[in-house]
């Protein structure tokens, strides 16, 4: 059960660089999600976990050791693909069984015809038999074991290749995008069975996604990658309410946070036709132009009148430009800040309160 | 209008067959007389050593299929999943060879044969066939194999599959409809194959069916009931293995293995 530790990985294809100095800390028994949109390297960086393609530059380590030339097989993990990859020339139980046959493989069965006795014989031991008996039990697929995986339904193949992931018991289970392929009522039941495993094996999990429902539910930690590179990582609620930057404020949450284009003022900032909402303690300059990040849930109507908000300021990371404001708690600020869908269900007059604390960030633009 | 024309010469082999000598010129009814059968007997008694021959055209298509198929098979999942400076120009290569006609090869494949003491032999027969028709199995594999999800392999190497058994238990089972498909094609070419066969062969028995069908035809007589039942004859192995092969020609194998 090992922890996992990027250092500076990068991935090139010939010219183009896919992943750009990987860095990150990922503690034992960990569900790490790598979210991002499509193509930003997410699922290469899962396959370099995996040693299914090589690392390019940098270092990958399980439990301090580096495993960069290690083969799939030697680094003892799971893989479950976006797209099952079963064989389907062999029964479900066959599948199951395959890594445990694999474990017992020995070079003189490359021979023809001696691996076909060999597989038959494994097949019947009865440990091997027990464990995809077990294994097909905890994921009811006891009575298709005998069927092949193209009589099969999305959700059973699905069930079948976490199934073989399963059978060897691994130290680290990789998951690319497992639930992509499932319609919406098998996607929420099977990320609750995902979710269930995870605390029953208690093992390491990295999990790539671009379903940030997914992400929120299932993570307890979240690297957020975007072109290749770390935007940002921590767990779900960091991510979510402390915001690295713009990017992982719009791709973060349903709807996206509000971005707004304000001018820092003295005692607060300055939005565009509405006056100076106040944020105490502001990092940056007066009168430099900031963005206003505000999600739309810490918004709400307030009584005329009531538009004395305050807001302590919070810097985000070690990087300089990089600022941020919390407003505090019962900050009020007037009305035309809110976003505009909204703003036609108010009247001129009443102003909007935002709720609570941390609910106001900016960043220099 | 296709199959009338690629039937029309079964017809005129069979009816030509069952057909009395005397009778042949004289014009003969469009239905063939289906009381008659064919004279296959008198082709083995005749004094020709037929089975000689059709078991050195089975030899001759046995092995090349064998051999084209083995390099095919290893040739063909190189070109498909490794990724090698000159792959796209040992691509090119092996269609070339298929450019060049079979004749204008047979003049240095002589003297490389005469030098390497391969003449007027099967084995010889065999390795100029199989040089001759391999690089077309190599693209039907190549290309069956491409059109397997990458996932599987990658699959298989998780569970701690050796590279070469995910090729034999994996990509051959996978890509079997088309290797069989690639066999038919060995099979048939090594069987009729004509050119290279009477060129590098000169002893009697030595002579592939193909061979020693066309000796029939002699210069002055031509025993056409004969050579026809002949031909009858030769078309019946070749059939067998198309029948033994074709049930392994069924698409949609790997239905099922990725998101369906």
């Amino acid at each position: 059960m090992p922890a996992l530790t990027f250092s500076s990985v990068s991935k090139s294809f010939g010219s183009s660089e896919v992943i750009s100095d990987f860095t990150a800390e990922i503690p034992d028994r960990e569900f790490l999600v790598l979210l991002g949109p499509s193509g930003c390297g997410k699922s290469t960086m899962l396959r370099m976990i995996a040693g299914l393609i090589d690392i390019s530059s940098g270092d990958l380590l399980f439990d301090g050791r580096r495993v960069n030339e290690l083969e799939p097989r030697e680094r003892n993990i799971a893989f479950v693909f976006q797209s099952y990859a079963l064989y389907p020339h062999l029964t479900v139980r066959a599948n199951i069984a395959f890594p445990l046959l694999m474990d017992r493989f020995r070079w003189w069965q490359h021979i023809p015809g001696i691996w076909s006795i060999e597989r038959r014989r494994a097949m019947r031991l009865p440990e091997v038999a027990r464990k995809v008996a077990e294994i097909a039990e905890i994921m009811e697929l006891t009575p298709l074991l005998d069927r092949r995986p193209k009589t099969l339904s999305g959700g059973q193949r699905q069930r079948v290749a976490l199934a073989r992931a399963l059978v060897r018991d691994p130290s680290i289970y990789l998951l690319d995008e497992p639930l992509s392929n499932l319609d919406a009522k098998l996607r929420s039941q099977m990320r609750i069975e995902i979710s269930t495993m995870y605390q029953k094996v208690g093992k390491t999990f990295v999990y790539v996604t671009h379903d940030q429902v997914e992400a929120m539910t299932m993570g307890t930690r979240i690297v957020l990658l975007d072109g290749g590179i770390i935007q940002q990582q921590g767990t779900p609620t960091e991510i979510y309410e402390r915001p690295a930057n713009a990017f992982v404020a719009r791709f973060i949450g349903s709807p996206a946070m509000n971005l707004i284009p304000v001018e820092v003022a003295h005692g607060g900032v300055r939005i565009p036709d509405a006056g100076i909402l106040p944020v105490s303690d502001a990092p940056v300059a007066a009168g430099q132009s900031v963005t206003l990040g505000v999600r739309a849930e810490k918004i709400a109507l307030a009584a005329s009148g009531e538009t004395d908000s305050t807001g302590t300021s919070r810097s985000s990371s070690a990087s300089a430009p990089r600022r941020s404001w919390g407003s505090g708690s019962g900050m009020r600020r007037p009305r035309r800040s809110v976003p505009a869908r909204c703003a036609t269900s108010t009247t001129r007059a009443s102003p909007v309160r935002s709720t609570s604390p941390s609910a106001i960030r900016a960043r220099s633009a | 209008m296709l199959i009338v024309l690629a039937g029309f010469p079964i017809y005129w082999m069979y009816d030509t067959a069952i057909t009395p000598r005397d009778q042949l010129f004289t014009g003969q009814p469009l239905i063939p007389d289906v009381t008659r059968t064919p004279q296959i007997f008198d082709v083995f008694t005749s004094g020709v050593p037929l089975l000689q021959w059709l078991a050195n055209s089975s030899i001759v298509a046995f092995c090349t299929t064998f051999l084209s198929l083995l390099l095919a098979v290893l040739a063909g999942y190189g070109l498909s999943r490794y990724r090698f400076h000159g792959r796209g120009v040992v691509g090119f290569i092996l269609f070339a060879t298929q450019m060049l006609p079979e004749a204008l090869l047979i003049v240095p494949l002589y003297a490389l044969f005469a030098g390497l003491g391969l003449l007027n032999g099967l084995v010889g027969l065999v390795l100029a066939d199989t040089a001759f028709v391999m690089p077309v199995a190599v693209w039907i594999v190549k290309s069956a194999m491409d059109s397997i999800p990458y996932e599987i392999e990658e699959a298989a190497r998780v569970d701690g599959c050796p590279r070469f058994v995910i090729l034999l238990r994996i990509m051959l089972p996978l890509s079997a409809p088309s290797i069989a498909a690639a066999a038919v094609i060995m099979f048939f070419d090594a069987w009729n194959e004509y050119l290279f066969a009477s060129t590098f062969i000169q002893d009697r028995d030595k002579w592939t069916a193909s061979v020693g069908l066309s000796s029939f035809i002699g210069e002055f007589i031509t025993p056409l009931s004969t050579v026809f039942s002949a031909a009858i004859v030769f078309t019946i192995p070749a059939i067998v293995f198309f029948l033994l092969v074709q049930r392994h020609i069924v698409s949609g194998l790997t239905a099922g293995s990725v998101k369906g």
